[in-house]
């Protein structure tokens, strides 16, 4: 599923001017939530480490809580995430990514090792405390080993986390190995989207602070939307002009078939 | 038809069959590029157009409507099986089918489920482009007449282009055997049905084909067909030669192109060493066998016109599909209608100008038709 | 057993030729359980090129075979052979996998040898498709499959009699389902799409893939494979002796081995049996 080898093989180059990647290196605290680690490293970017606080319902909705904004192919059923904040925006999104250029899916119990994840990002629920990575290339795990929890903290429900469970600016910098160069940055506007409006509106607050408030707003669940309406968007001229046109030729073949007929009859 | 039309327009001929074939690739080359579903309603139709305007009365040129069923059974079997056990995890959901869990011997897949707008529509979309390919290749099947175009085999594979040859001529005749082992059969008064009756009729018909056979052969090697064994020995080692490292070599680039750790020499480079080496042990191969034609059929303006646009309408397709992928390919998450962008349906129409610049096909019942009329005057 | 003459006799060289050729058309049939994740070759473009590819080696290899020239009698014995092939194809066409063609396929293969099966095969079904209007990219595809239906017929073991005619039952059911098993693997990740869960996939192992396509052919076209099968030992079963006599008398008549040759330079020396 993962793997399938797409039509288009746009791989992804190395000279693609990626921009440094937002790191606000910052593992969640205990069980407060999931830490996501997405691994721009073969984009010639960093490996953030960010925490979606409580329990978000799948791996897409933790990556969204993380404050990245995955994008989807546009023709795959199912959820395949061929872009994280934009990138590799060579990557046409159309169906699955190439197998040697795709975002590939991992779990991890802090300090542990990276394990594959064979289950996709919309169906895999990441449990609270649990490590997801998120890595771009042929398959290979993220280049970070996963990090231990930062400072631990006194235990708090999942539900509870709000403001006092976001890490404070003072907790930037926690015992991850191996982001040194990454946490160095404080946030660079990542590539704004609607959907990730609400997960961060902290990109163009100053000094990176990592999850204020607002984002500990209940695990968004926007992907499974099955009840939603069928809606059209506006009047669709280029399938009315197909319709008209095929009907003109239809038409003159029939009138054609018709004198050929008349003619045989004769 | 008046009889001063025919200053105006060409005289009715058989195209070569050769550029009906190019003028279909071409626009299957274009339907593979896109999943536009409008795109390939509108090239489906042009195709349509074309079969209709400019086929002949062979029996081959009915074959079109069997492609066109069987595009249609290519779009159910996808979206069917779309619908049982494909991924719907979101989307706007149509109707759910009753859910059932098949046993672990069968990868314990779920049957049915819920089944979503943007599932179906991907199974359409895909299925239509399927559908279109197989529709164009039904168009020149219907158009190109296959016994001409079995001159263009190349000279070295003469001996079983003549035996094709001679399976297109005996094959109606076998028809006719067959009637007439039955008409012998009930004048003689025979049982009437049955298998051992079938066995009656079937011995007759094969005996009576294979002394034909050695009737053919006998006719053939007394005009001097095949006398030309004259190749010397050194050019027939050279043409197993060079036939047979071309084909090692293809079979190197084959296995280089599917396996993906393969050194890159093995891949491309070898196939196209194979094909070229292949193609020169044909050609001299081919050397051998000197024939003439005859009536050749010519390639004149109208063959260029025809091919033309299928190579046009393949062009501008490739080049509209690398600057912007996504008007061929309508996004279906999020679901939205899709568009008609222009420049790929300006190169689609182009498909559709053969239906005027190829000659009318040479129609039996036409020709008839002003004979009779005279009679009738 | 009387020497049964060999109207198409297979030289070193062609025989290597043919071995080449069938490793191709192997790859261009079992290419969905071979390709590996990083190959070029892609699910969507594999069975194109293939259906490019395989009529080169089609060419090449029929090409190399009637090197030197084909006997005019066994021209016209392929002529009509494949001519009676074509003439019986549209009779079963459609109808619950009533094929007809094998039938002919298997008794010619086994009279005239291997060589001569294998252009049998091949004339065939390319004269089948001219005459009903079916050339297209599966056209290679049929041609190679039934050209080694033909082939493995000319290759059966020597019997006579029940025994033969037990050999020839047992080979055309494996044939006729083996033919059509292998025709559907290589179009099933171009028939099926992806996005299922038969679906191809260049990822998983290949026993998962080989399970998937299992599922797959089960549920789309054994039913006609077996078919095909019921209906071509039925017919090897009951027209078989009197057709199988009938070829042999016919190339006995046509006495294929004596040499017609004039030049006193060049005798035709009769080149080693193939078996």
């Amino acid at each position: 599923m993962m793997l399938r080898a797409a039509v288009v093989t746009a791989l992804a180059g190395a000279a693609l001017a990626v921009p440094a990647a937002p790191a606000t290196a910052a593992a969640c605290s205990q069980d407060s939530g999931v830490t996501v680690i997405v691994d721009f490293a073969s984009l010639g970017g960093g490996q953030p480490t960010r925490c979606a606080p409580g329990d978000p319902s799948n791996g897409i909705a933790a990556l969204r809580g993380a404050g990245f904004t995955p994008t989807r192919a546009a023709q795959e059923p199912g959820y395949f995430v061929c872009r994280i904040n934009g990138k590799p925006a060579n990557d046409p999104c159309q169906r699955t990514s190439p197998a040697d250029a795709y975002w590939s899916y991992w779990h991890a119990r802090p300090g542990g090792s990276w394990t594959y994840g064979n289950i996709g990002g919309s169906d895999y629920d990441p449990a609270p405390g649990t490590v997801d990575g998120w890595a771009f290339g042929a398959g290979k795990p993220p280049s970070t080993p996963p990090p231990r929890a930062s400072t631990p903290s006194a235990g708090r429900s999942p539900s509870t986390v709000g403001p006092a469970a976001s890490p404070s600016p003072t907790r930037k910098v926690p015992t991850v190995a191996g982001t040194g160069q990454a946490t160095a940055r404080t946030s660079a506007a990542p590539a704004p989207s609607p959907t990730a409006a609400a997960a961060s509106p902290d990109s163009t607050a100053a000094a990176a602070t990592a999850r204020p408030a607002a984002t500990a707003a209940p695990p968004r669940s926007d992907i499974v939307t099955r009840s939603k309406p069928l809606r059209p968007n506006g009047i669709p001229l280029g399938a009315i002009a197909a319709v008209v046109l095929v009907l003109l030729l239809v038409s003159a073949a029939v009138a054609q078939v018709a004198r050929r007929r008349r003619e045989d009859g004769t | 038809m008046a009889p001063d039309m025919s200053w105006t327009e060409p005289l009715p001929r058989a195209l070569h069959p050769m550029a009906w074939w190019l003028w279909a690739l071409g626009l299957a080359t274009a339907a593979s590029r896109t999943t536009n579903p409008l795109l390939i309603a509108v090239l489906v139709a042009v195709v349509g157009y074309v079969v209709v305007c400019r086929r002949g009365d062979a029996p081959w040129a009915r074959a079109f409507s069997a492609y066109l069923i069987l595009g249609l059974l290519v779009i159910a079997l996808r979206v069917v099986f779309n619908a049982l056990i494909g991924a719907s995890d979101d989307g706007h959901q149509l109707f759910a089918l009753p859910s059932v869990a098949l046993p672990g011997w069968a990868k314990g897949i779920d049957l049915g489920g819920a089944v979503t707008a943007e599932q179906v529509l991907a199974a359409v979309y895909e299925g239509l482009r399927l559908a279109a390919l197989i529709c164009c290749v039904g168009a020149a099947n219907a158009l190109a007449n296959p016994k001409r175009a079995l001159r263009s085999l190349p000279p070295a594979l003469y001996e079983i282009g003549s035996a094709v040859v001679v399976a297109l001529t005996l094959a109606p005749q076998l028809v006719e055997s067959v009637l007439r082992v039955r008409r012998a059969r009930r004048l003689r008064a025979a049982p009437g049905k049955g298998l051992r009756n079938l066995r009656a009729i079937a011995m007759p018909v094969l005996e009576d084909a294979l002394s034909r056979s050695l009737q053919l052969a006998a006719a053939m090697d007394s005009r001097g067909y095949g006398r030309s064994n004259g190749a010397p020995q050194g050019l027939r080692r050279t043409t197993s030669a060079f036939v047979l490292t071309g084909l090692l070599a293809l079979c190197l680039g084959l296995y280089g192109l599917l396996d993906g750790t393969a050194p890159p020499l093995v891949g491309l480079p070898a196939l196209t060493a194979g094909l070229v080496l292949s193609g020169a042990g044909l050609a001299i191969g081919g050397r051998r066998v000197r024939r003439s034609t005859y009536r050749p059929d010519p390639w004149r303006r109208a063959e260029w016109a025809v091919g033309g646009c299928g190579v046009v309408c393949a062009g501008v397709m490739l080049v509209a599909g690398s600057y912007d992928p996504l008007l061929l390919h309508p996004s279906l998450y999020p679901l939205v209608w899709p568009d008609l962008p222009l420049l790929p349906l300006m190169a689609i129409l182009v498909g559709v100008l053969p239906a005027w610049l190829a000659p009318r096909p040479v129609r039996a019942a036409a020709r008839r038709a002003p004979q009779l009329q005279a009679a009738a005057a | 057993m009387t020497a049964v003459a060999r109207p198409l006799r297979l030289r070193p060289k062609a025989v290597l030729a043919l071995l080449l050729a069938s490793l191709g058309g192997l790859f261009a049939f079992l290419w969905p359980l071979i390709v590996q994740p990083g190959a070029r070759l892609e699910s969507t473009s594999a069975p194109l090129v293939f259906a490019l590819l395989l009529p080169v080696l089609l060419a090449v290899v029929l090409a190399e075979m009637s090197e030197g020239g084909m006997d005019t009698k066994a021209l016209a014995m392929l002529g009509v052979l494949s001519a009676i092939g074509a003439a019986l194809r549209p009779l079963g066409a459609g109808t619950g996998g009533v094929e007809t063609v094998f039938f002919m396929l298997v008794l010619g293969g086994r009279v005239f040898g291997p060589g001569f099966g294998f252009v049998l095969g091949a004339t065939t079904l390319f004269a089948s498709a001219l005459l009903t209007g079916g050339v297209g990219p599966w056209l290679p595809f049929q041609m190679l499959g039934a050209a080694w239906v033909g082939l493995g017929a000319g290759l059966l073991p020597r019997a006579r009699g029940r025994v033969e005619l037990a050999f020839l039952a047992a080979y055309s059911a494996v044939s006729s389902i083996l033919y059509g098993v292998l025709l559907n693997l290589s179009f099933w990740p171009f028939a099926l799409g992806d996005g299922t869960e038969l679906s191809f996939d260049a990822a998983q192992s290949v026993l998962d893939n080989l399970h998937a396509f299992a599922l797959f052919t089960a549920a789309t076209s054994l039913g006609w494979d077996v078919g095909r099968a019921i209906t071509t030992v039925a017919l090897v079963l009951l027209a078989g002796p009197a057709v199988l006599a009938a070829l042999r008398r016919a190339a006995r008549r046509a006495a294929f081995d004596a040499p017609v040759e004039f030049d006193p330079g060049t005798v035709a020396v009769a080149a080693p049996m193939m078996r």
